[in-house]
């Protein structure tokens, strides 16, 4: 029996830098790792330890994969000093992902924070796909400065598409910076939202999702049409450890996407 | 009286042939020890342990031998454990523990995945089960309608009577034992199960009548209490978590609790990584990166504590996570009493 806490082996073949702490790294596993966009996957350094990470790239490619990572710790960091070349290892695919049955035929509305459009960016790559089934989709990103945005050139080239809007914004504005200055939910009323139409996607830090929710709910938004990322402390990713709960739930497995009514009323949500 | 077809008689000179006949090619844990603290050892890895039929649980929940506290799950990306392979026989585990394994069971086997260390052991262990002959101030199994004996989950019970053992047979692994050991069990007499019987509800009666004495009654409207009256922010969890000292005992003496982490270790050759038994009772227990953390204070981690056991698992498969063995109350440094919590939320 295959244990479900081993890694298959996984080459890194290529990073490339984002941010001043967000790198973008190309993985090729040893075998095909199939996912389904939001789903996510276990990247072991071999000694040190493990993390749960969201691909970035196309759920339509399974030889090579993309994680888009933000140095916060251990494993984060020692990942940040690996060169192409370096043995990593690889678990999963795990969790529910999302449900694009039943975002088909609405009006998708995406929010980003920081290190969050690196899930969403999966998820665009699967709208791209099925782009037939939905009438508009509009992206709201946001990151602390200009340089802290991430996929820039992405963002200009994802802005031209048809039956695409883009906003972006930053905390912080530079010297060269034209676009809007705020967080992320001030860019929520630049855009006219048929609420009634509407499928939101949030992901982010937790204070940003926080606030996008309590913002779109007051305006109306259903709370069954609102899907959250839940970052919680996991270890297994498999529904054995116990370290993901969140009330009711397993984050690793009903999760890591749920809608905001199941959610919204469990102690340590936005924690 | 009709006799189940289940029922044997092992005289107490079978049993030990029996338990040697089975430490040949498998190991073997006991309990032994005297006034009711009785421990779980492999029996011959202090030189040999006598046989000794033991009144009560042992110290150490049945856990410990189907999930142990380090475990190896394999090497650099093997695909394959070769844990757990080799079978292994518990002798006198009691009802609670027994009840415990519904719980890991489902953890562990159950769902998409499986664990497969647990799994090989579990199909693996013979468990010889016993009743209770006597009850310690801390037992309450009876308050979730269980019983001081067997009702299932054992291979074979041993119920003493007058010169050896009542013996059942609950399960085709036990079927083939008495089938291979023939010689050794004996026809049941009428008077023997009477004699079991009457033990039985003797000492049901005595866990009954000690939690009533105790204030504890409220069946299994629990989970539904807890909800109602106990948020992870209420007084009472401040109150009792007070003299928490997070040293987690709670959690590691507990038959049901599960939780653990695979930790690396680097090797010569790639790594190893090892599934340890964890706490929800530390304070990083649910820590994330850039230190958010749903749950740092200790009385959230108190509440989820009780949350878990009598609100999560009957949620999910209509059991407590709690088998009112009383480790955790003998356990706690800071002589937090989960009965005493218990009969607070029931006010
Ligand atoms: C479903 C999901 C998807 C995610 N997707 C992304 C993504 O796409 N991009 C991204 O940048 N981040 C993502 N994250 C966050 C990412 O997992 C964390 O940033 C990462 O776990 C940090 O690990 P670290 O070891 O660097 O940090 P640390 O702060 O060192 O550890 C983080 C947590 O893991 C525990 N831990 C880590 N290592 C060990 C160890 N060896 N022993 C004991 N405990 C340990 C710590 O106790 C702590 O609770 C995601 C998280 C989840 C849950
Ligand atoms: S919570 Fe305490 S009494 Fe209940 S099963 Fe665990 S150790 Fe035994
Ligand atoms: S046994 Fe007692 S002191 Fe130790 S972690 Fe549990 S509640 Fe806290
Ligand atoms: S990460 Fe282990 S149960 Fe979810």
């Amino acid at each position: 029996m295959r244990s479900p806490y081993q890694p298959i082996a996984a080459t890194l073949e290529k990073v490339a830098e984002e941010t001043p702490n967000i790198k973008t790294f190309w993985l090729r596993p040893a075998e095909p790792l199939a996912f389904r966009t939001g789903q996510f996957v276990e990247l072991t350094v071999p000694g040190l330890g493990e993390a749960p990470f969201t691909p970035s790239s196309s759920p339509a490619v399974a030889e090579q994969m993309e994680v888009t990572i933000m140095k916060a710790g251990t494993v984060t960091d020692r990942l940040h000093e690996l060169q192409s070349g370096a043995k990593l290892g690889l678990r999963g695919p795990y969790g529910k992902g999302y449900p694009m049955e039943d975002m088909y035929g609405k009006e998708l509305l995406i929010m980003g924070g920081g290190v969050g459009l690196a899930p969403l960016r999966s998820l665009l790559y699967q709208v791209f796909e099925d782009i037939d089934k939905f009438s508009r989709v509009m992206l709201l990103y946001g990151a602390k400065t200009p340089a802290d945005l991430i996929y820039p050139e992405q963002l200009k080239e994802w802005s031209k598409r048809e039956k695409f809007e883009v906003l972006v914004s930053v905390d912080v504005g530079d010297n060269g910076w034209t676009g809007n200055v705020g967080v992320v939910t001030t860019l929520i009323p630049k855009v006219k939202l048929n609420l009634d139409k509407t499928v939101a996607v949030v992901c982010g830090p937790p204070v940003m999702m926080k606030f996008a929710t309590l913002e779109l709910i007051q305006m109306g938004m259903a709370k069954d049409r609102l899907y959250l990322s839940m970052e919680k402390n996991m270890s297994c990713g498999v529904g054995k450890c116990g370290h993901c709960r969140l009330g009711p739930y397993y984050v690793c497995q009903d999760g890591p996407v749920f809608t905001y009514d199941k959610i919204e009323t469990l102690a340590g949500l936005w924690e | 009286m009709v006799l189940a077809e289940t029922l044997y008689y092992l005289s107490d000179r079978g049993l030990v042939e029996l338990l040697e006949k089975l430490g040949k090619d498998k190991r073997v844990y006991l309990p032994a020890g005297e006034e009711l603290e009785y421990h779980l050892e492999e029996a011959g890895s202090d030189g040999g342990r006598e046989w000794q039929f033991t009144a009560v649980r042992s110290v150490e929940p049945l856990k410990a031998v189907l999930f142990p506290a380090r475990q190896d799950t394999g090497g650099c990306f093997e695909s394959q454990s070769e844990n757990g392979k080799e079978e292994q026989v518990v002798v006198g585990a009691k009802a609670c523990d027994l009840a415990s394994l519904r719980i890991l069971d489902h953890v562990f086997v159950e769902g998409d995945f499986q664990d497969p260390d647990y799994k090989a052991r579990r199909d693996g262990l013979l468990i010889i089960s016993g009743d209770c002959t006597d009850a310690k101030e801390v037992c309450f199994c009876t308050l979730f309608g269980s019983k001081p004996y067997p009702a299932d989950g054992y291979d074979l019970n041993l119920s003493p009577v007058d010169g050896g053992y009542v013996v059942e047979c609950g399960s085709d692994k036990g079927k083939k034992v008495i089938e291979e050991q023939g010689g050794l069990f004996g026809r049941v007499q009428e008077q023997q199960v009477k004699q079991r019987e009457e033990n039985r509800a003797a000492l049901t009666k005595k866990v009954d009548e000690q939690i009533k004495a105790q204030g504890l009654t409220f069946g299994d409207k629990l989970g539904q209490l807890l909800e109602e009256k106990a948020g992870p922010n209420v007084e009472l969890w401040t109150k009792y978590a007070a003299t928490c000292v997070e040293c987690a005992g709670c959690n590691f003496i507990c038959p049901t609790c599960h939780c653990f982490l695979l930790c690396d270790m680097e090797e010569q050759q790639g790594f190893k990584r090892f599934r340890n038994w964890d706490s929800c009772q530390y304070k990083n227990f649910a820590r994330v990166a850039g230190g958010a953390n749903q749950r740092p204070r200790r009385a959230q981690r108190l509440h989820t504590r009780f949350e878990k056991k009598f609100k999560f698992f009957p949620d999910r498969i209509e059991q407590f996570a709690c088998t009112g063995c009383g480790r955790c109350v003998e356990a706690c440094l800071g002589k937090i009493d989960l009965r005493e919590i218990l009969k607070e939320l029931a006010k």
